[in-house]
């Protein structure tokens, strides 16, 4: 892999649900790379297209309905539209690993953290044979305390916080080289935000992955991202460094989205809402 | 002509032994499923179900073996016929006791497995302040061991060719009479011709002089015995066909559901006569019956249930993490409905032993002469249209299925309120 080759590129892919009431085009014609170690936001309203634009990533998307109507992702140069499944469970995991936006539903109920996480770790790295000490090795990096006491724990014993940061681990765990956070902090209070923030913005300069970090907050997005790309409708609007992104807006979208985020000492009677009839 | 149709039998039962034997050897050849072998040896557990069930299946085999030569009564005999009879019989009891010992021993550990998780022992601790659930529990304790006491036998041949069990050598004492005696009478039941009795019988003795107490208790073991075999045969239908629709959806789904609903749509007891009619009396054929009719409810239980799991985001993040289907399937969903198999298995067992009963009045399930509790309330038929009535019989059986088929349902009842989170 020379220098230049990015880890991903998305080419011109357009994703078409086609169900019985008609089609929809959730995704047209986006494009977008991402470099190795590069942190690229997502940014956009509910119903844009972010989250399915993520899970088509490994094709996660059930088909049907859904119909990767036409486009690459080419993973290390390999187009994963193109894979079995065999091959889409290999990269899954292993290359990119996700994280959602609700914590307490993406772990079973009934397993403990222990379990759960010694069960990705044995399925992509066979060869590690001190899977207890790997888990802990994991969850003190994403800063749980007690390690050894609270991987015996079930995911109701702990709070939201600490449920999003033992996923974090379980993604983590495989040593991925593309992690997706799919809006990790929605539901979460806004100070262990800003921790599940810091901690991400660590992860990446000390393992040196690439993220891509899907959010409808711009306010994240500065502290974190390189890149940025603003989904409209299904389309990206804008994409480019994160800097001029927020310092030089183009697009009207863009914009508007910006404007919405609340600033501290800002003395406004009203939030800023976006106002579509003005957009095309 | 018949030579040569017997001549292809054995042939068809060679070359589907064979592709078993390569099947399996294939299925065993990568890593993973060496690692799994290797446990499954050292547990003495699997090891015995499996010689178990291994030399059932030899066994089977050889009956299917025919040689070209006849017996007695003009069929053809089979490699089956050829092992001493006596040789047979001491297999088959050993066979028997292995396979009694390891399941009861496997569904023990099971529990004491399931016990040990977290949300288990939250369970346990609501159902042990559930009195009337300890109470039915109790009393299917004492059923069970009563009918595991008649399913493990001595390999030695009683007077009336039977093997002795453990049940038979507790009350060999009992003595056994002419005819019919009322409960404690000092004579039998004849107003003109009463002999004097060699014991008394709490419950009295039945037509051929068998204490009736005694069999009543050895009809434990054919209703546990068919309700276990009937349970080994449809939970796993019902599982895997009610997690298969309810997970891969569209035609998957709809071919299964089909499939249950045809099946729903027919009569059930008019299917089970049916079936038996076809396949002849015997604890095998009922159990088999019933395993193949009885695993509707189950599977539309966990096909609901699945629809509901599998929606949750730990299958999409387990999914996204690289996890196959299978192991989704059985590692992710099925703990997450084994509550519901646990509750259907205790409520089903009941029904099945009443249907067991059922069957055997009809006259199509036990054959006359095997301790069964239907058997005893079909020949009831008789005894309460005689003068003198005879209602020992009849009430011994009727109050044995009813205290059963009662507790198991109470401790249904507890189990789920058990599991049920919002009942606190």
């Amino acid at each position: 892999m020379s220098e230049e080759t990015p880890l991903l590129s998305v080419k011109d892919l357009s994703i078409r649900f086609a169900t019985e009431n008609g089609n929809v085009d959730a995704v047209k014609n986006i494009s977008f790379d991402i470099k190795a170690g590069d942190t690229l936001a997502i940014v956009g309203e509910s119903g844009s297209g972010k989250s399915v634009t993520a899970l088509s990533l490994t094709r996660l998307l059930p088909e049907p309905p859904t119909i990767y109507q036409s486009g690459q992702i080419l993973l290390k140069g390999v187009d994963t539209l193109k894979m079995s499944p065999r091959e889409l469970r290999r990269v899954r995991g292993s290359q990119i690993a996700y994280i959602f936006q609700e914590p307490s539903t993406s772990l079973n109920p009934v397993f403990t953290i222990r379990n759960q996480i010694a069960e990705t770790i044995r399925l992509h790295r066979p060869d590690v044979r001190d899977i207890d000490g790997e888990i802990v090795k994991w969850l003190n990096l994403v800063g749980i305390v007690e390690p050894e006491k609270r991987m015996r724990d079930y995911p109701h014993q702990l709070s939201g916080g600490m449920q999003q940061r033992a996923m974090i681990a379980m993604a983590l765990s495989c040593q991925p080289d593309l992690l997706v956070a799919d809006e990790p902090t929605t539901a979460l209070d806004v100070t262990i935000q800003a921790q599940i923030m810091t901690q991400l913005r660590e992860l990446k300069t000390r393992l040196k992955m690439s993220i891509i970090l899907i959010t409808h907050n711009f306010g994240i997005v500065g502290d974190i991202a390189d890149h940025v790309a603003v989904m409209f409708r299904g389309k990206i609007v804008e994409y480019g460094e994160t800097k001029s992104v927020l310092n030089n807006p183009q697009h009207a979208y863009t914009r508007a989205l910006i404007d919405c985020i609340p600033r501290l000492g800002a003395k406004k009677k009203r939030l800023t809402t976006i106002d579509h009839s003005t957009l095309v | 002509m018949k030579a040569f149709l017997i001549t292809l039998q054995d042939l068809s039962v060679i070359a589907v032994v064979a592709a078993v034997i390569f099947g399996v050897r294939r299925l065993l050849q990568n890593e993973r499923s060496r690692i799994g072998l290797r446990k499954f040896y050292t547990d003495w557990l699997c090891v015995a179900a499996m010689s178990a069930v291994s030399v059932y299946f030899f066994l089977g085999v050889l009956g299917m073996f025919k040689l070209p030569k006849k017996d007695a009564n003009g069929h053809r005999i089979t490699l089956l016929n050829c092992i001493p009879h006596g040789l047979l019989e001491v297999l088959l009891v050993v066979v028997q006791d292995l396979f009694v010992i390891a399941v009861v021993s496997g569904a023990m550990r099971g529990i004491a497995a399931f016990s040990r998780s977290e949300r288990w022992q939250r369970v346990l601790r609501r159902f042990y302040s559930d009195r009337i659930g300890l109470a039915a529990l109790a009393v299917i304790t004492v059923y069970f061991c009563v009918g595991v006491s008649d399913l493990i036998r001595l390999p030695l041949p009683q007077s009336s060719g039977r093997s002795w069990s453990l049940l038979d050598v507790v009350f060999h004492g009992v003595p056994r009479e002419k005819n019919y005696s009322a409960p404690l009478a000092r004579t039998t039941y004849s107003q003109n011709r009463a002999q004097p009795l060699e014991g008394r019988h709490l419950l009295g003795t039945d037509q051929l002089g068998k204490d009736v107490l005694l069999q009543a208790m050895k009809g434990c073991s054919t209703a546990i015995l068919i309700g276990t075999l009937t349970s080994l045969i449809y939970i796993p239908i019902g599982i895997v066909l009610g997690i298969a629709a309810g997970y891969y959806k569209k035609r998957v789904d709809d071919v299964i559901q089909y499939f249950y609903s045809t099946l729903a749509s027919i009569p059930g007891i008019l299917l089970l006569i049916a079936l038996l009619l076809v396949m002849g009396k015997g604890v095998l054929q009922i159990s088999f019956a019933l395993g193949i009719t009885g695993w509707i409810g189950l599977c539309r239980l966990l096909r609901g249930e699945t629809l509901r799991q599998s929606e949750r985001a730990y299958c999409e993040a387990a999914r996204a993490l690289g996890q196959s289907d299978v192991n989704i399937i059985f590692r992710h969903i099925l703990p997450n409905v084994m509550h519901l198999v646990f509750i259907n298995f205790v409520l089903g067992f009941s029904g099945i032993v009443l249907t067991e009963s059922i069957l055997s009045y009809l006259g199509v399930g036990m054959p006359i002469g095997t301790p069964s509790w239907g058997v005893m309330i079909d020949s009831a038929r008789m005894e309460l249209s005689r003068d003198p009535m005879v209602w020992w019989n009849i009430g011994a059986a009727t109050f044995a299925l009813f205290f059963l088929v009662l507790s198991l349902n109470l401790l249904g009842d507890s189990l789920r309120r058990a599991f049920d989170p919002k009942s606190v």
